[in-house]
């Protein structure tokens, strides 16, 4: 019989505050769905699923708890998949999280994977979706999909590069101060079932990237700004005095694969929080543009982004911090996590940008949803894909009110933008 | 497709009111909307709630809990209830002033925090009356009673003025400091006659005078809005 060892693995650089900093209520999750133009036939994507777990040992797995750090450890079998409930990312309690860390969920025409956020960034989970759906296709519909565009080949042994932790690898000369200023915060009244709403606009994203292009910037840095914008406005409302306003500030995660040589399908991503302080006086929608703009082209060079990840890999090399057990740690990680984990921006804006996917899939997928979960204290999240002509804008909030994303649409609609709107309200 | 008249952004069929402002969704073009939701229906949203009289039984039992200590004890060193009496008269006094609100919001009414204070008066003065009962001292009638009574009846007059006066918190802040002040002479006066202790009054000018002050201070700044636009702007909390 043909046995073999479950792989085990540290986990990454970036992941290790997620078990830490998890809450009763509340984990760092996010999740991407496709959507077929036919019903999700279940039984077919539960054997594609079998089969695409083996691919991906790194993501098939479940958390462990050792002596002074968390593990992931592969699963032997893949998890059954469920319907989806009435709201995404449906909080899992963390002994569920320590059974199986995602989970594959469908409903109607479309299957999503929900992430915790310990295994994979968005990039990594993306490459999961898609080798998936490749596999639902080819077993429902006998299509052949090839290796490419983010698809992997399920018949080949995962490759030891798809599994390294490549903070470790790119760790540089110089180390650069994490301390940041705090930000405003926006607040609301929480949803009491732990409800999550999501709004989606989906917009052309030629028409975005045209009117990106008129001024001159990419489409992150304009749609940042215009974030910008709404939240100033909403801090203007809520603090009418000057003096007492906080520093705008927007967390947009970078995925650094794109600045570093890296095959990994685990976490590797930064964040940089471009702001502007409303202390010093009205902006015009040209000069946040433009702050935003030169703040972006500052912060991700090579050079900075790899004193960043210096300074997190040498905390995590640090022996001082190694013979620590666990559970101080856990406590340490965590007191530090809610003292500056969400102070220094009001909101994140994740943009995993132009999803392609395989030639002979197009004719079958739809659409493709991105979706990240809230944060712990910062009620409000944006998160942001496009494939073929769509651009999809999805906030999730755990909160009942809707400002920011009326602040936000409203603005992308007066600057001559097309928005259709949907969302899950009840 | 239609539109947020509000908003400008086109809506799913599924909406029917636009998720970003409110505003329900008139079609006249497609009167019966209705497509197919992005997740499965959501239950309806029901909020498990501890119904009041079990709350109320919790709270007995936690009470009956040191009650019950105490008289064993007392009974147990004793063989009578003696000190013991002092403490269950402390924790009756102590459930009542929870569980009364609790009881009286098992169906709402009018005049409940009324009711609520005229029941912790009464065990107030059943506490007293059986604390001078085994002291042997005669100053219940002439000084507990009225001066509980008279403090029962000024936070009764401060309820009923904030339920049903137009007045503002300051305003009767200022009258129910007017009243502490008010009471110090009548409190000195019981004293004086229960106890035989002088013919005038004394001390009780001191808060009488300081409290008619600070009540002027609170009801001018009251009628004076810019002012109190000021004040708010740099004492808010």
């Amino acid at each position: 019989m043909n046995e073999r060892k479950l792989r085990w693995m540290r986990l990454d650089n970036a992941a290790k505050i997620y078990p830490a900093a998890k809450r009763r209520n509340w984990s760092n999750t996010f999740r991407l769905s496709a959507t077929f133009r036919e019903p999700v036939d279940p039984t077919v994507l539960q054997s594609a699923l079998n089969v695409t777990v083996k691919r991906f040992p790194s993501i098939a797995v479940r958390i462990r708890r050792g002596m002074f750090w968390y593990y992931l450890e592969e699963l032997a079998c893949a998890p059954e998949i469920a319907c989806e409930g009435p709201c995404p990312l449906i909080h899992r309690s963390f002994s569920e999280i320590r059974r199986c860390a995602f989970q594959v969920l469908y409903y109607e025409n479309r299957i999503s994977v929900e992430f915790f956020h310990a295994l994979t960034d968005g990039s990594g989970g993306l490459v999961f979706l898609k080798t998936l759906a490749a596999e639902y296709l080819t077993q429902k519909y006998g299509i052949t999909v090839p290796s490419g565009d983010g698809v992997l080949d399920r018949e080949e042994e995962p490759d030891e590069r798809e599994l390294e932790d490549s903070f470790l690898q790119n760790e540089g000369p110089v180390s650069k101060s994490r301390r940041e200023s705090a930000a405003f915060r926006l607040t609301g009244t929480r949803e009491r079932d732990g409800y999550l709403n999501v709004i989606t606009g989906i917009l052309d994203v030629r028409e975005v990237l045209a009117l990106a292009k008129r001024y001159q910037v990419s489409l992150t840095t304009f749609m940042v700004s215009v974030m910008m914008m709404a939240i100033l406005s909403m801090q203007d409302r809520r603090v009418p005095d000057r003096r007492r306003q906080k520093p705008v500030k927007i967390l947009v995660p970078v995925n650094l694969r794109r600045f570093f040589p890296s095959n990994t399908l685990r976490n590797f991503a930064l964040y940089v929080t471009p702001g502007i302080d409303p202390r010093m006086g009205d902006y015009t929608f040209e000069e946040i543009l433009r702050s935003v703009h030169h703040q972006m082209g500052v912060e991700l060079t090579q050079k900075q982004l790899s004193a960043r990840i210096t300074v997190n890999v040498r905390t995590e090399k640090s022996l001082a911090l190694k013979i620590v057990p666990l559970f101080l740690k856990n406590a340490a990680m965590k007191f530090v996590y809610n003292l500056v984990g969400e102070k220094t921006s009001c909101v994140a804006f994740s943009n995993l940008g132009s999803a392609s996917l395989p030639s002979e899939m197009q004719p079958f997928v739809k659409r493709l949803d991105f979706i990240l979960g809230p944060q712990a204290i910062c009620p409000n999240n944006c998160s942001v894909i496009s494939y073929r002509d769509q651009l999809l804008i999805t906030f999730s909030r755990s909160i009942e009110e809707t400002e920011l994303e009326r602040e936000f649409f409203t603005r992308l609609r007066r600057l001559g933008l097309s928005i259709f709107i949907e969302s899950n309200q009840r | 497709m239609s539109y947020c008249v509000h908003c400008g952004v086109e809506l799913a069929d599924c909406e029917s009111k636009c998720p970003l402002c409110g505003t329900e969704v008139q079609d006249p073009k497609a009167p019966n909307r209705g497509g197919k939701t992005l997740y499965p229906p959501s239950p309806v949203r029901t909020q498990q709630q501890v119904s009041r009289p079990s709350l109320l039984g919790l709270l007995t039992l936690i009470f009956l809990i040191p009650v019950l200590l105490c008289i064993v004890c007392d009974l147990s060193v004793n063989r009578q209830i003696e000190w013991s009496g002092y403490v269950i008269g402390a924790f009756f006094l102590l459930y009542v002033a929870i569980a009364a609100p609790l009881l009286l919001s098992v169906k709402p009414f009018r005049h409940r925090a009324v009711f609520s204070i005229s029941a912790d008066i009464l065990t107030l003065l059943a506490f007293l009356y059986y604390i001078a009962q085994k002291t042997q001292g005669g100053w219940f009638w002439p000084f507990a009673v009225p001066v509980s009574l008279l403090a029962g009846g000024i936070i009764c007059l401060l309820i009923f003025l904030a339920q049903h006066t137009p007045l503002s918190r300051l305003a009767i802040s200022a009258i129910g400091i007017v009243c502490i002040g008010l009471i110090c002479p009548a409190i000195e006066l019981l004293l004086n006659h229960v106890f035989d202790l002088r013919d005038s009054l004394a001390w009780s000018l001191y808060p009488f005078v300081t409290f008619f002050l600070l009540s002027a201070v609170l009801l001018y700044i009251d009628h004076n809005k810019p002012l109190k636009e000021k004040l708010l702007q740099k004492f808010f909390i």
